[in-house]
């Protein structure tokens, strides 16, 4: 029977037999883990602000590679808030300012160096986090002058490398041209982060963790289910990989500079499995979305766990790094493992439909939206 | 059934079970490619019926309507070709997350949206006449070496008014002024008509509403003396080489998507399409003519052919509140006032040879996509295929409220020069002046009921 069908005949909302405890210990457990998840996104953040000060007080190539190293850091707890988005939640409030991609470079430092916010102080006068803020997006979904990204650029540069990232020289940051507009903008993009993810975290920890545990339970739970549905069956299948996998291109990877997609991609996934298991990392264990859907449905619970994990598995099965294995014939290794992981990602994505047609959660547009 | 179907029949339910099945059909504004989503993606997503192969390739169009080209040569050779001369560098740069551009603010430059401009006359099959130096439209960027065309400026006059209960209200009208023209004097008998980007939702659905359905509605003479006369535009159709009805552009002056999208290309970027192999320099541009390019056409068919799709297969947002008392109360008004004689409700697909996926479906456009005088006041003097100075094309109004969410403002009308929907009302006047009196006669309360189904849309 299809979804349509199961809400239609009723006996959808029949087998709606959810504990009202057990659905309010999941909420607790969803808010707890938004709260551990973007704590550590946020104290990781400050961490890369941190090293960049460093790094561009006093560029050396230890100090660019600490830098990197605390980039690469801040994604792994990042990417693991990513189940929080796509319902009008605090990260939607600044998301744009935060992890949008893909960054055309030109609009921060065109090839011949001779546009760009770096070089241009006519049109870009001042740099600052305000003045980035601003700017951000102005030309286009594109034109990122914030966020991971726009960061990532000034820490790697472009990769035209085969086999390792972007390999952008310290000297950026001393005696090449436009070197302290670039230290500049490199610590203004680091700070405007910390500031955003500050507002996110701020939002779990006091009033929108509120008001998301005061809504009334299926109301919560729609929201649960849209964002992982969304990120899984719409982000991570759509613009992440089949459009990396169709077009082959780089352009379309998503962090393209530091080759680290391959540990965005697994970390998103992980990030979904944290949901669904109620865990985060050693800080977090309560009750998942499967335990709650466990209670309804041991068989569709055994499913979703299985998707979940394997979303996990095919993600990871990706090589790095990710530009090389969209290239070749349909049966290279890394061809094969983005088609198996598009098709996972689909089941999981499905997987998430059937428990929201289990549960009997409806989507409401007049109020699942940004608060 | 899967995470999008999931999408579209939550809210078909939803609403059953809120108001007993009277309101589902108008809440899904769109059939079965309505999303249910209000939050800034609400125009983004793809519509949920769409099959796996047209889902895929709805996500590489994406990628390529948000990226930025840049001008040729350049080592990144897929996506260069920007110019000579340009408004945008893509399309997301004035269509910005699939929804409304805004004009500038005072004394700015435009950026997002343009002024198009012509000389009187018309040229083949009836388009307008080109300014012979400057082309089609003001483009305010080149590449380096070439002049840009020049800044256009908008400066608003207040015009004030009374609603008929006495509340003052005031409309701005804007004035264009070209500065520092970088191809010198343009002619003195210049026609401008300044347009900004609508949203691009639920455009393969308009596409598939039979001609017969919409030439239907024509009553060029007002034979059944309603007062609302409405005909179609008839175009060019580029591709078969013949007239056309025109359904795209806010003088009805497009055919199709397709060469809604591949105009836009050549205008608004500067890349050339197979539709439109050569750059818009005119002959007295030398050094735009002189120009590298980024590839005969600049714009592969497959990749025009992606985001054609992707214009096509947006899903347009499920209406909100719809069970609210004031949003029932305004939907009355709407139709008591006279707006739905050309905002028309319900429309029917046909059958959808581009996408199956959109045939036979029920929407609600509030569009019935033909031309109407709608007077003076909101007259370019600019005369587009049969559409003359004072007629526009019935603009959808599905989605509208949302445009706050999405793009941050409320500006409506061709120019944007409506700064919300009482004003965008206000301006209505020819073969709406009756449904305008009526609004200008409706109380306070009546007055925001309409708005209140407005923002429900």
């Amino acid at each position: 029977m299809t979804l349509a069908a199961a809400l239609l005949s009723g006996c959808g909302r029949g087998s709606s037999k959810l504990a009202p405890e057990r659905t309010a210990a999941f909420l607790v457990t969803y808010a707890d883990i938004a709260g551990a998840a973007y704590g550590a996104a946020l104290s990781d953040a400050r961490a890369l602000s941190k090293s960049i000060d460093g790094f561009v007080r006093e560029p050396s190539a230890e100090h660019l590679r600490s830098a990197r190293a605390a980039w690469i850091s801040a994604r792994r707890s990042y990417m693991q808030t990513e189940a929080y988005r796509f319902y009008g939640g605090p990260i939607d409030a600044v998301e744009l300012l935060v992890n949008t991609w893909p960054v055309d470079e030109n609009f921060l430092e065109s090839e011949d160096g001779r546009s760009g916010i770096v070089v241009d102080e006519r049109i870009f006068p001042e740099i600052s986090a305000r003045a980035l803020a601003s700017s951000n997006l102005k030309e286009g979904e594109t034109s990122v002058s914030t966020g991971y990204h726009a960061i990532e650029f000034l820490l790697w540069g472009r990769d035209r490398s085969v086999t390792g990232p972007g390999d952008r020289s310290y000297h950026d940051y001393d005696s090449a041209p436009h070197a302290q507009r670039r230290g500049e903008y490199l610590r203004a993009a680091a700070a405007l982060l910390v500031e955003n993810l500050a507002t996110v975290d701020a939002q779990w920890r006091g009033e929108y963790r509120a008001a998301f545990l005061a809504r009334p339970a299926d109301r919560a739970l729609a929201l649960v289910v849209k964002g992982l549905g969304s990120l899984s069956g719409g982000e991570l299948l759509g613009e992440r990989l089949i459009v990396a996998y169709e077009t082959r291109s780089q352009e379309n990877e998503h962090s393209c500079f530091s080759d680290n997609t391959h540990e965005d991609l697994r970390l998103n996934a992980i990030g979904i499995q944290n949901v669904c298991l109620g865990r985060y990392a050693d800080v977090v264990r309560g009750v998942g979305l499967s335990e709650l859907v466990r209670g309804v449905d041991p068989a569709l619970a055994s499913e979703l766990e299985q998707d979940v994990a394997g979303g996990v598995a095919a993600m990871a099965a990706i090589p790095a790094p990710f530009d090389q294995a969209i290239l070749g014939a349909d049966s290279s290794p890394g061809r094969l493992a983005i088609q198996r992981a598009i098709q996972v990602l689909r089941q999981e994505a499905d997987a998430f439909a059937k428990v929201a047609g289990k549960l009997n959660l409806r989507l409401d547009p007049a109020t699942d939206r940004a608060p | 059934m899967s995470w999008a179907a999931f999408v579209r029949t939550a809210a078909p339910w939803l609403l059953l079970s809120a108001c007993r099945g009277s309101c589902n059909s108008e809440t899904a504004a769109a059939g079965t490619a309505t999303v249910v989503d209000a939050t800034r993606d609400a125009f983004s997503l793809p519509a949920p019926s769409l099959t796996s192969e047209h889902h895929a390739a709805f996500f590489v169009g994406n990628s390529l309507f948000n990226r930025s080209w840049v001008a040729a040569p350049a080592s990144v050779d897929s996506r260069d070709g920007l110019g000579p001369l340009f408004n945008a560098r893509s399309c997301s740069g004035c269509h910005f997350k699939d929804g409304r551009s805004r004009p500038p603010e005072a004394g700015e430059p435009m950026r997002t949206m343009l002024l198009r401009v012509s000389i009187p006359g018309s040229g083949p099959h009836g388009a307008p006449l080109p300014e012979p130096t400057y082309g089609d439209q003001i483009q305010g960027n080149a590449n380096p070496g070439v002049p840009a065309e020049g800044d256009v400026i908008v400066r608003y006059t207040p015009i004030a008014g009374a609603f008929a209960d006495g509340q003052p209200y005031e409309l701005t009208k804007p004035e264009y002024r070209i500065e520092r023209p970088g191809y010198g004097a343009l002619r003195a008998t210049l026609l401008m008509s300044a347009r900004v980007a609508p949203a691009i939702i639920g455009l393969g659905l308009l596409e598939a509403v039979p001609e017969q359905a919409l030439r239907e509605r024509e009553d060029p003479d007002d034979a059944n003396q309603d007062g609302v006369s409405g005909r179609a535009n008839v175009v060019w159709d580029v591709r078969r080489g013949a007239e056309a009805l025109g359904r795209f552009g806010w003088k009805a002056e497009q055919p199709t998507v397709e060469q809604q999208s591949a105009v836009a290309f050549l205008n608004d970027l500067g890349v050339t399409s197979a539709l439109f192999p050569d750059e818009g320099c005119t002959l007295a541009q030398l050094r735009c003519r002189e120009q590298p390019n980024g590839g005969s056409p600049e714009l592969s068919d497959a990749l025009l052919g992606d985001v054609v799709l992707y214009a096509r297969v947006l899903g347009v947002p499920a209406r909100r509140r719809v069970a609210d008392a004031a949003v029932r109360a305004g939907q009355t008004s709407f139709e008591r006032a006279g707006c739905s004689a050309c905002h028309t409700p319900t429309l029917r697909t046909g059958a959808s040879p581009a996408i199956p996926e959109f045939a036979n479906q029920e929407i609600h456009p509030y569009t019935d996509l033909l031309l109407h005088d709608l007077g003076e006041g909101l007259s370019d003097g600019r005369p587009t295929f049969r559409a003359d100075g004072r007629e526009w094309r019935t603009a959808p109004l599905w989605g509208m409220g949302l445009v706050r969410t999405v793009n941050e403002h409320t500006r409506l009308l061709h120019d944007g020069r409506a700064r919300d929907a009482s004003e965008a009302i206000l301006w209505h006047d020819g073969e709406a002046r009756k449904a305008r009196d009526a609004f200008v006669h409706m109380s306070r309360a009546e007055r925001q009921a309409l708005f209140a189904f407005l923002d429900s849309l």
